[in-house]
């Protein structure tokens, strides 16, 4: 090799020192890139609705918007009462020189401030004295729904139990977690064929309805429909169930109309047919025709019935 | 100098990745907040206090054992024909109204029945110390306008007692008596009590 030929070669000679930074730059970028991604599936699954679309513009919003006071003493003013309210989600309240017997009512209200339902996931009186105190909640139960711009009333009643100790202090929390939601509508019988397949492991899969709220849905149409009927055990309930809403491909019209029907139901007791109407009729009332075409039986009204209740759950 | 560069670069690095890493965190917890919340109501329950106690005695017995709030003691002889004036001052030390009622026991039901009388008189109730004419500077025992029965005694208020304890002429033989009497006090479930103990002595006549 002459020298001509060697400075050639050490014309652009490799620098590592640009390689490694280059390298760097490089995963750097991926590192942000994977950042951002992640960023973004976190935020679209929070915002998810019904898992197949992002709506990111919620304003949610629950707030207290009143608090009275008041308790069981007539003649004598021994013990005492006091609420009030603290940046709109937390109620403060304060009960003096309570004794046994002694009992104190805190009424509130709570307002969806917001412009999307709000569910009450869960009402819960943290760990306190059961010796001493009896509390209770009545009217907020979980598993409501309270619509924007509406307001609902509870009351926590606070009984002083004989055990409870003199010159000494209790403190509890009341804690109702709430979440925000899409609008609510009316589910296909597809949505609740999928809830009972994978209640019973037919399927795996993510059901929107717990097992639990299945359960009491069915056992309130139990209760209340003069065509269906649920009983035996869960699993029992749930087979019954998922077999109605699966007629068989060649079935009778009846067998539609109560697999349509039993879906709306399923929509109504679940609170997902509040403020619909189809041909100027509500949910209760396509039921109530429905339920009226088959066990009268009047056969020619079925076709008719199965169809206004097709159209009532697939309203979204 | 290339190795405080390469340093340099790292750390530069690591503070961007940080960076990003809380923005994200921040990002994601703030998406969870928008759609769920929690309203919590929070109560704080203070309990009253319920107590009465003896603030004051005012005696005509000459022994007698010292107050402990709750118990006065009164040991001494008696001589027939003669009376006995105990006077009280009972507080309602509490947080709560209580509501006043007394009993007497004794441990010689015969000879109290057959031998002895007794009267009570309350006055009262005070926000303040008893006025002097129902105390100590009463002209006459007992003093004027004395209720029969006890009111209700309103918190950090004082009631006062008067009673007297006879024992007739007629004991022929000599004999110890213990009278207990005791003021209980009441509010919803929540009692309270103070006793007067007498030890009396007859010797023999």
């Amino acid at each position: 090799m002459d020298r001509h030929s060697l400075r050639q070669i050490h014309l652009n000679p490799p620098n590592p020192i640009k390689e490694d930074t280059t390298m760097k730059t490089k995963i750097f970028a991926l590192l942000i890139l994977a950042m951002i991604v992640l960023s973004i599936i976190g935020y679209s699954y929070a915002c998810r609705n019904g898992g197949i679309q992002i709506n990111c513009y919620y304003n949610c919003d629950v707030e207290f918007t009143e608090v009275t006071t008041s308790d069981n003493e007539i003649e004598k003013e021994v013990a005492n009462v006091y609420a009030e309210i603290c940046d709109g989600d937390k109620i403060n309240a304060y009960i003096t020189n309570a004794y046994p017997c002694y009992e104190a009512y805190i009424d509130f209200t709570i307002k969806n401030k917001g412009d999307k339902p709000v569910h009450i996931d869960e009402v819960r009186i943290e760990d306190y004295d059961k010796t001493a105190l009896e509390i209770s909640i009545i009217d907020i139960i979980a598993c409501t729904w309270i619509s924007p711009g509406e307001t609902i009333n509870g009351q926590v009643t606070v009984h002083i139990l004989q055990e409870a100790k003199q010159n000494w202090q209790y403190t509890f929390k009341i804690k109702i977690r709430t979440t925000c939601y899409p609008e609510r509508h009316p589910r296909t019988i597809g949505f609740w064929k999928h809830q009972f397949q994978v209640a019973l492991g037919q399927i795996k899969g993510k059901a929107q309805v717990d097992p639990d709220t299945l359960e009491a849905y069915l056992n309130q149409i139990n209760s209340s429909s003069a065509v269906f009927t649920f009983t035996g055990t869960r699993t029992e309930k749930f087979q019954t169930a998922l077999k109605i809403l699966t007629p068989p491909n060649r079935s009778s019209m009846e067998a539609k109309l109560k697999a349509q029907l039993l879906a709306l139901w399923l929509n109504y007791v679940s609170g997902w047919t509040n403020g619909y109407k189809i041909d100027g009729m509500t949910a209760e009332e396509i039921i109530e025709g429905s339920e009226n075409a088959l066990t009268t039986p009047i056969p020619a009204e079925y076709e008719y019935w199965k169809d206004l209740c097709d159209r009532f759950n697939n309203i979204s | 100098m290339r190795k405080f560069r390469r340093n340099s670069q790292i750390n530069k690095t690591i503070g961007t990745i940080f960076v990003i890493l809380t923005l994200t965190l921040i990002t994601i917890g703030f998406a969870y907040s928008i759609w769920q919340e929690t309203i919590n109501i929070q109560t704080t329950l203070n309990m009253a206090e319920f107590k009465i106690l003896i603030q004051d005695y005012n005696i005509t017995l000459t022994t007698q054992m010292p107050l402990d709030n709750h118990i006065l003691e009164l040991t001494g002889t008696i001589t027939p024909g003669q009376t006995i004036w105990t006077g009280i001052i009972i507080k309602n030390n509490g947080t709560t109204p209580a509501t006043i009622t007394y009993e007497i026991t004794t441990n010689n039901k015969a000879i109290w029945d057959t031998y002895f009388t007794h009267n009570e008189y309350f006055y009262g109730p005070y926000t303040t110390d008893p006025p002097p004419e129902v105390w100590n500077n009463s002209p006459t025992l007992p003093p004027t306008e004395g209720l029969s029965t006890p009111p209700e005694l309103p918190a950090e208020n004082n009631l006062v007692t008067w009673q007297n304890i006879t024992l007739s002429d007629t004991p022929t033989e000599a004999f110890t008596i213990e009278i207990t009497v005791a003021y209980t006090a009441t509010f919803s479930s929540w009692t309270d009590t103070v006793y007067v103990k007498y030890t009396l002595t007859l010797p023999t006549p």
